[in-house]
């Protein structure tokens, strides 16, 4: 009967029934059946409101709502232009440089193939790139930067992360292991557009300081923003809310009231939307943390690390395979609700086999970003193939070289751990 | 995503309007009061070295409210996080079907948490628990039961009138 109740719950999710009511529902399954009164479910939802640290998720989707609502792609794309656009294949390397850094202030959420796609694939093609090439690059980069802070995704990891017992780590230290990753890929991907380009069909851009300079003065409001942000990661656990809430605050009164690109009006709407989205996320994770806690009464995540250790025996074998399983699941579920309904279950098995929960969640979030365009349904695929007015097809052709570089990244960031731990060592 | 959500269709009928203007308002409310707090908390423990005793709290409740609230309105449109596996690959008038199905089943859902989490909150009541301030734990947790019912009544109308 409860076989056949979990057969029936992962097909209302395979055919699209909202996850919050799945997770919900799975949760209401597993304490029915262990006898216990369903009103423990809305105890453990309640723990939403237990947990100091989500403050930064709202703070953060807003301030990345703000942002893209206003020209800062543009001047970011100026900016970055003038300092790295004298390079070879230099707009390729702007373009990568900017996509992860927008992505690192937006969330993934498809904003940045939206707002900075429109702006660098048609000047990417003017420029004398292949249309496939720059196709493909600014489908990949929709995703890069997950790993940058003040990512919401890696903000996520760390707070879900530390729910589960015997974890500790600080998020600034996750916000440390993020950072050589996400260089690692952005100088792969660069690399190959170098390679892709050799030969000098491209023209080459002298460098100017008067750009540089002008550059700096359109984009003087928003310069401060790491600051702020980079505040949060050396001040630890607290301020990292502290940091979201003055950014959030900041960024408000610069985009309406220095730049005047959103008036007051408009912000209630980016308010209401920014929330939504903020919404669908915390509720699966409110439904996740009491399934979650059935799971752990239930002893799951023993078991599994149980049966797991009874078939793989070495880290590298679980490693591999959790790639695989990891790449396969960013392609089809959304990824916070990967985050908080898939962490609990793997992240015990991977502290049974010696991983650190630091790099697990680095790992997870690299998977996490190629799975965004994996064929045939990474979301990003179908966010381009919107936006730029193509046939999916096209755009797996494009991204598929792409693809191949960042899972060589991958492999790295995978199997070489002071990849991701080695520079918090050093600090 | 900011492209999908400012196409959202809107509530039909006087009341569903109404529900609309409140969530909105009530969003808009809870956000600028939240960062508002949350800076006065850093400036204030900065410049005299304290805050609101309940400011902490204010903050951590409120991101609650915005979770159930946001999730009301996500519901209105049907917005919420899925797999989705299938839509694109049968004809429209399966996709219908199936989607009348996934509504029925979360209006059920939702209608069992509102009736669970009222009796949950119905206990806080009878307890008399404070919060934060002069703010008892029921009036914090009353958005669970009264925010689920809406959720239920909209996936429910979205199974039996389909929008099309």
């Amino acid at each position: 009967m409860t076989l056949t109740l979990i057969g029936l719950l992962a097909l209302l999710a395979a055919i699209g029934a909202p996850l919050f009511a799945v997770v919900l529902a799975a949760a209401m399954l597993g304490f029915y059946t262990s006898q216990i009164d369903l009103s423990i479910v809305a105890i453990e939802l309640f723990r939403i409101a237990d947990t100091p640290m989500l403050v930064a998720l709202p703070l953060f989707t807003y301030t990345g709502y703000v942002l893209a609502s206003a020209n800062t792609s543009r001047r970011l794309v100026d900016l970055f232009q003038a300092i790295a656009g004298w390079m070879p294949a230099g707009l390729a390397i702007v373009a990568l440089m900017v996509c992860a850094l927008f992505t690192a202030l937006t969330g993934a959420s498809g904003v940045t193939i939206v707002a900075l796609g429109a702006l660098l694939l048609p000047a990417l093609i003017k420029a004398g790139y292949e249309e496939r090439f720059s196709l493909g690059l600014v489908t990949t980069s929709g995703s890069l930067g997950l790993l940058i802070v003040p990512s919401v995704p890696l903000i996520l990891y760390g707070i879900v992360a530390q729910q589960i017992d015997g974890v500790t780590f600080e998020l600034s230290d996750l916000f440390v292991a993020g950072l050589v990753p996400a260089a690692l890929m952005v100088i792969l991907l660069s690399l190959w557009a170098v390679y892709h380009t050799r030969g000098g069909g491209i023209p080459r851009i002298a460098f100017s300081w008067a750009r540089l300079r002008d550059a700096l003065v359109a984009a003087r409001w928003e310069l401060p923003l790491p600051v702020f942000i980079l505040g949060g990661i050396y001040g630890g656990y607290f301020a990292i809310s502290e940091a979201a809430a003055v950014t959030a605050l900041y960024v408000t009164l610069i985009e309406v009231l220095a730049y005047r690109e959103i008036r007051w009006s408009g912000l209630a709407a980016i308010v209401r939307e920014s929330m939504v989205m903020v919404g669908g996320i915390l509720l699966i994770l409110g439904a996740a943390l009491a399934f979650t806690n059935f799971l752990v009464d239930a002893e799951v995540p023993q078991s599994a690390f149980t049966f797991v250790s009874s078939h793989i025996e070495s880290p590298l074998t679980f490693l591999l395979l959790l790639n695989l399983m990891l790449l396969l699941l960013g392609a089809v579920l959304d990824i916070f609700a990967a985050l908080v309904i898939m962490v609990p279950l793997i992240l015990p098995v991977a502290l049974g086999f010696g991983i650190d929960p630091v790099h697990l969640g680095i790992i997870f979030l690299a998977n996490m970003q190629i799975g965004y365009f994996t064929p045939p349904i990474g979301m990003n695929l179908f966010v381009a193939s919107y936006r730029f007015e193509k046939p999916v097809t096209e755009l797996y052709a494009a991204s598929w070289p792409f693809m191949w570089v960042l899972l060589i990244a991958l492999a790295i960031i995978t199997y070489v751990p002071a990849v991701s731990l080695g520079l918090g060592r050093l600090l | 995503m900011v492209v999908r959500v400012s196409n959202a269709p809107r509530a039909s009928g006087a009341l569903g309007r109404a529900i609309e203007r409140i969530e909105g308002a009530l969003l808009v409310a809870l956000f600028g009061t939240l960062v508002l707090a949350a800076v006065y908390q850093i400036v204030a423990r900065n410049l005299w070295g304290g805050g609101l005793g309940w400011g902490d709290a204010y903050v951590r409740i409120a991101v609650f409210w915005i979770t159930i609230i946001g999730a009301m309105v996500a519901s209105q449109s049907d917005q919420h996080i899925r797999i989705d596996l299938v839509s694109r690959y049968v004809s429209d008038l399966v996709a219908q079907w199936i989607a009348r199905v996934t509504a029925m089943f979360t209006a059920a859902i939702a209608a069992i948490f509102t009736w669970k989490s009222a009796q949950f909150v119905h206990l806080e009541y009878e307890d008399g628990l404070i919060a934060f301030g002069v703010v008892p734990a029921w009036l914090c947790e009353i958005v669970m039961p009264v925010g689920f019912a809406v959720i239920a009544v909209k996936y429910l109308m979205r199974a039996l009138v389909p929008p099309r």
